[in-house]
């Protein structure tokens, strides 16, 4: 173990190894979050309204100085079949996926995987003729 | 003028910055010191306030992810696939979806949406 790993090791600020304990607040709705109940030690959204706040670079070094809100924008499955939810950051722009916690509202999880199709790109006339075509 | 393409996860030639039949992609940057060359591979869509769907790609070698706007020519019963696979893998049963949200104190139905018991006029 280098010199770097072994400092971050001990560092009480490094969360990718330490629990971080702390509740907040929401910075999008205002509901105050604390750690319990969401089946891992590293809670990273909110679980009323899912949105983040950007602050780390790595997992857990929280060494980002843009603090901007991170509005998830879809959900994807992993190869071990648990959803993550993917955010973007409303200031930078950076993308970020991470694990769904246990306790996060299931109907904004399934409205977010339903937002593509609730969309008029999906128009009913187009998905019609794709059936006639793929029939031919 | 944009160089033509052979796509590393399938083989189709194509012109853009995906293959629009299996809408994978390489990672590349503007920013050579972040190039890292692997494979992206669509992991979901993303459905801006305007409308729009973008891809989100992610890198198969570094993790990183990226999202790119869906063209005309993509596949779209690939597009389709993609953005269904999180409604096909629930975490949690979809039949009790109702139940654990009042558990957890979230509001919100899943009810009738009209029009997917008869066909609309």
């Amino acid at each position: 173990m280098n010199r770097e790993n072994k400092r971050k090791k001990y560092d009480k600020n490094f969360y990718r190894t330490h629990p971080c304990i702390d509740p907040f607040t929401c910075k999008n709705c205002g509901q105050t979050v604390v750690p319990e109940g969401a089946g891992s030690d590293h809670r990273n959204h909110c679980p009323y309204c899912l949105t983040s706040v950007h602050l780390d670079e790595e997992p857990g070094d929280r060494a980002s100085d843009c603090h901007g809100k991170m509005e998830p924008i879809g959900v994807w499955v992993r190869k071990n079949g648990e959803w993550a939810l993917i955010h973007r950051c409303t200031i930078c722009g950076k993308l970020d996926s991470n694990r769904v916690a246990a306790d996060d509202n299931p109907m904004r999880l399934l409205s977010l995987a339903m937002k593509p199709f609730a969309n008029p790109i999906l128009n009913p006339e187009g998905l019609k003729d794709l059936c006639k075509t793929m029939e031919d | 003028m944009e160089e033509t393409l052979r796509c590393r996860a399938c083989g189709t030639e194509y012109v853009g910055d995906h293959c629009p039949s299996c809408l994978s992609a390489l990672h590349t940057d503007e920013d050579p010191e972040y190039e890292c060359g692997g494979v992206m591979e669509p992991v979901s869509v993303w459905v801006k306030p305007d409308g729009k769907w973008d891809l989100i790609l992610r890198c198969k070698s570094c993790g990183e992810m990226e999202t790119r706007p869906v063209t005309r020519g993509d596949n779209p019963m690939k597009l389709m696939s993609v953005a269904s696979k999180p409604l096909a893998n629930p975490p949690f049963p979809i039949e009790r979806l109702e139940e654990i949200a009042k558990m957890t104190g979230a509001t919100g139905s899943t009810g009738d949406f009209g029009g997917a018991y008869e066909p609309r006029e």
